[in-house]
């Protein structure tokens, strides 16, 4: 095996790492605030995407325009999803929660499937330059792609640390009567967390789009890798779960230096599986 | 009360109503009809699987279709190669979708919250992930056919396909497993098992091994999707990867939840409620699963304790049963 090409793997391991990292964040989040375990997660990411390369490929706008776009419309369509689902099963029995978002699964990835059809869509990247270092040709795009997911990784922990919002939104599970007593507006702290969940998703999906395509069920792929690491991360911790992804995407490039993306896929998956066994409740413990 | 007595008859009605329609239903209708039965059946093994998974097992499951496919899968060459008499299919594939119910339980059980359901979730995705890798042997997106065109059945040799005879074998272990289950209820180890669903600690505490009992549900749980799939097999002779898909196991888990979780009779209400609607709808439109997803969030937000959860709180008045999944049956029987 050839060193220039495990480093290209394991470059690519942690470019998919931060960008599942910023895929994550949202479940995170939204489980850290209401403990709901969003099922159509996948697919909020799936519609950032699709609308990137519908954007890109059908309007003719320009990359970095999208981007925002993007992840605005999942935003938006996350805050729906806030007001007509999240909001309703927030104190209920958690199966109520996982059977509407399954749902939710259900209708979107369906709906982009009538609407777009179910070839997968290509975008191009807007940067197509090839860097070179240690004797490794690598696209820049996926340097800057990496970059842009470590700058929202870092952008929201700032929002986290030194915002109202963000206080309200770490106290809130901690205490949440306690919360509502002093005042916190937890219906606008939940609204503000989903927004920011869309936001994330819907721009790791545009972000994703030039790396590996458009697709109706591309949803369901990262599903697997997205719950992994956030239970492995411990459930609701922000910094467990971005270690895992990229502990996730270099474990994953190792394995593709020998075998087919899917199987380096379903063998990365697996190791991960094999430490849900000896912690079944993640290692970071929980929040 | 008379309420009581009335709507307690009403589902008395509906279980024998769709025991009767499951019974007669190929007699009277023609082959199409029959092959549309002969799906339902298939689908209230599902359903049955699911719901005792998470009424007794207490594991919101996501992987039963792979159960499911496991037995289908399984049944393809035990068929078509090494030619097995049907009994001999069925325990092969209720052995296997068993045994692999119970190693995933191994692991699920022992984890707190959410995360079993995740595992779930992920362990499917890979299971798709892996089988449509490996189309050598499962035949990807395309599928397996059964070239054999019958399979022995205690000396007679039955038309595989939807036929009528099949049709039967397949109800009739269908219909054992509910009455079964009914008869169960009546016992003390099922006594222990309602225990250990509705308070693990409180049964662990009076010295039950807990763990144990949801292992068990678990895994016979997986061996009843596993049959179903053996029978589905058998009637599509066609097994493909797309039976490991999750949206198999969100259909069953609506066709369990409108029925009513935690009944005996649930699933197969609400199959026999749900899948004509889809199937007649598909005759329109082809995105069904749009609206099955449309259904399941206004389901389980709004209609949670589905038809016979429903029917019993009407009949016990505004008493305030559990909102969801609780053991209704038990309500229902402790009076």
């Amino acid at each position: 095996m050839a060193f220039d090409q495990i480093l290209f793997e394991l470059v690519n391991g942690v470019v998919w790492g931060l960008i599942l990292s910023v895929i994550a964040l949202g479940l995170c989040l939204i489980y850290g605030l209401m403990g709901i375990i969003n099922l159509a997660h996948g697919s909020l990411y799936m519609v950032g995407a699709m609308c990137a390369a519908y954007l890109i490929n059908r309007a003719g706008l320009d990359f970095w325009l999208v981007l925002p776009l993007a992840a605005l419309c999942v935003g938006l369509l996350t805050l729906a999803l806030n007001t007509a689902i999240f909001e309703r099963v927030l104190s209920r029995d958690p199966a109520i929660g996982l059977l509407a978002t399954a749902g939710v699964f259900l209708t979107l990835d369906n709906m982009v499937l009538a609407i777009a059809g179910g070839d997968p869509q290509s975008v191009l990247p807007p940067v197509f330059e090839v860097v070179e270092f240690a004797g490794v040709y690598y696209p820049v795009y996926r340097l800057v792609a990496a970059g842009l997911a470590l700058l929202v990784l870092v952008a929201v922990a700032l929002f986290l640390r030194f915002t109202k919002y963000g206080l309200w939104m770490r106290a809130v599970p901690q205490a949440r009567d306690l919360a509502a007593v002093t005042g916190v507006p937890i219906r606008r702290v939940n609204a503000v967390t989903a927004a920011i969940a869309g936001l994330t998703v819907g721009l790791a999906g545009a972000l994703a789009t030039p790396i590996s395509g458009a697709h109706f069920q591309m949803g369901l792929s990262v599903i697997a890798a997205c719950f992994i690491v956030v239970v492995i991360g411990g459930m609701g911790n922000l910094v467990g779960a971005v270690v895992v992804a990229v502990a996730f995407g270099l474990i994953r490039g190792l394995y593709s230096t020998l075998l087919s993306p899917t199987w380096s896929e379903v063998a990365a998956l697996s190791t991960l599986l094999c430490v849900v066994y000896f912690k079944p409740n993640g290692i970071f413990g929980r929040r | 009360m008379m309420r009581r007595n009335w709507t307690s008859a009403l589902i008395d009605a509906l279980q024998t109503a769709s025991l009767v329609l499951l019974l007669i239903a190929p007699l009277l209708a023609s082959d199409y009809w029959r092959f549309f039965f002969f799906q339902m059946v298939v689908m209230v093994y599902l359903a049955i699987g699911f719901d005792l998974s998470y009424s007794y097992a207490r594991i919101l499951s996501f992987m039963h279709a792979l159960f499911f496919a496991i037995g289908a899968y399984l049944a393809v060459p035990l068929v078509s190669a090494a030619a097995w008499s049907l009994p001999a299919v069925l325990v092969g594939s209720v052995v296997a979708a068993g045994l692999a119910g119970l190693l995933v339980a191994a692991v699920l059980v022992r984890m707190e919250n959410h995360n079993p359901t995740i595992a779930t979730v992920i362990i499917s995705s890979i299971a798709l992930l892996a089988a449509n890798a490996m189309s050598g042997v499962t035949g990807g997106e395309d599928g397996l056919l059964i070239d054999a065109r019958t399979i022995g059945f205690m000396g007679f040799q039955v038309g595989i396909g939807p036929t009528v005879a099949l049709y039967y074998l397949a109800v009739l272990p269908l219909v054992a497993i509910m009455l079964g289950r009914l008869a169960l209820q009546r016992t003390e180890t099922w006594m222990l098992v309602r225990a250990v669903a509705q308070n693990e600690d409180r049964a662990r505490q009076l010295g039950f091994d807990a763990r144990l009992w949801r292992l068990l549900m678990f895994a016979a749980s997986a061996a009843i999707a596993g049959m179903g799939g053996a029978f589905y097999a058998l009637m599509m002779r066609h097994v493909s990867t797309s039976s490991l898909e999750i949206g198999l196991s969100i259909n069953a888990i609506l066709y369990a939840v409108i029925g009513g979780l935690g009944t005996v009779f649930g699933p197969l209400i609400g199959v026999l409620l749900i899948y004509p609607i889809t199937e007649v709808i598909s005759l329109y439109f082809v995105y069904v699963p749009i609206l099955v997803g449309v259904v399941l969030i206004i389901v389980s937000l709004f209609f949670a304790r589905g038809v016979i959860g429903t029917l019993r709180g009407l009949g016990a008045g505004a008493a305030p049963t559990p909102a969801f999944g609780a053991d209704e049956a038990a309500a229902a029987q402790g009076g």
